[in-house]
């Protein structure tokens, strides 16, 4: 007579089966919190912020520029090289190239009056100028601009 | 005896294992809550950051209407100098237009303006503006009439700009 050929766990005692119990707790709560962790830096990212906060610092610039008729050129005051910035008539937009937190653009729209224009584009340009000359607002490095 | 004992631990066993899943399910009800309330936090706070500041942003537009010719600033055609100022021949809706020109269909989505000239009573509004102002500017300006100057304040309605166009040219309440 042949026994039928059976496969059985080793049933753990209550000792084992409680630290098993700890240990599973322990791994899904450790798990939880970096996730809450990710999910806390994806969002808050100040990178995002930067973007808006740049975006719309530049929207405020061209709505002064376009409400005087004086020639002026206006630097931004923060090294520029990790964005790129697109200016047409009536919008702004601007991105980051450092993907490290993330790919974050931010586009603002502007009104100008019907006898003013606006373009420009720069990527990794440290010293970015607005420049007012006529019925042009210009955007570009500071160099460039000023000639 | 033994048979007893066997069951008690048999419903024993069951009573852990119903504990265990009972109080496993209020946990992950418990921390899926606190997750979307954290989830939720964080948003509301972001959008709270993101926001542009109303105020500044009518003041940079309205900057225009007293200090650019072409809005209504008086320019003296013969030094070709620009005063900040209101010339009367000039505030009329047809000078808004150019210089503030929001007359497109979804235009209500922008800043909208009201205009009113406190001595003189005259007023004007661009294309999509609702009768809904959610702040007021105010300027004292030079104004320029009749090749003389007075000193006058300018009130200025701001509407903020809407998401959804207002349902017959009317605002919901």
């Amino acid at each position: 007579m042949h026994q039928p050929c059976s496969f059985h766990l080793p049933k753990l005692n209550n000792k084992g089966s409680h630290l098993l119990f700890v240990i599973m707790n322990l791994i899904f709560v450790a798990v939880a919190v970096y996730l809450i962790f990710l999910f806390a830096i994806r969002s808050g990212s100040s990178k995002e912020v930067a973007v808006n906060n740049l975006a719309y610092e530049f929207t405020s610039m061209i709505n002064v520029l376009a409400g005087d008729d004086n020639k002026i050129i206006v630097g931004y005051p923060q090294d520029l090289s990790t964005y790129g910035l697109i200016l047409t008539p009536n919008s702004i937009i601007i991105y980051n190239l450092d993907k490290e937190n993330g790919d974050f653009k931010s586009e603002k729209q502007f009104t100008l009056p019907t006898t003013i224009t606006a373009t420009g584009a720069v990527e990794a340009v440290a010293n970015v100028c607005l420049t007012k000359k006529d019925n042009l607002i210009l955007l570009g490095q500071c160099q460039e601009v000023t000639k | 005896m033994s048979g007893g004992n066997q069951v008690n631990s048999k419903a024993q066993s069951a009573f852990t294992l119903m504990y265990k899943v009972v109080f496993g399910t209020i946990a992950m009800i418990v921390i899926t809550m606190i997750f979307m309330g954290l989830v939720s936090l964080v948003y509301s706070y972001k959008g709270n950051v993101l926001q542009d500041p109303e105020q500044v942003t009518a003041d940079t537009i309205a900057y225009r209407f007293t200090h650019s010719s072409d809005c209504f600033a008086y320019i003296n055609t013969a030094e070709q100098t620009v005063t900040p100022s209101i010339d009367i021949t000039k505030f009329n809706t047809d000078q808004l237009n150019v210089c503030y020109p929001v007359t497109g269909e979804k235009d209500y989505e922008k800043y909208n303006f009201k205009l009113i000239l406190k001595s003189s009573g005259q007023e004007i509004k661009s294309a999509n503006y609702y009768e809904a102002p959610d702040f007021t500017l105010y300027y004292t300006i030079p104004v320029h009439e009749n090749d003389a100057w007075t000193k006058d304040t300018i009130t200025i309605y701001v509407q903020k700009p809407f998401k959804d166009k207002p349902l017959n040219g009317r605002v919901n309440p």
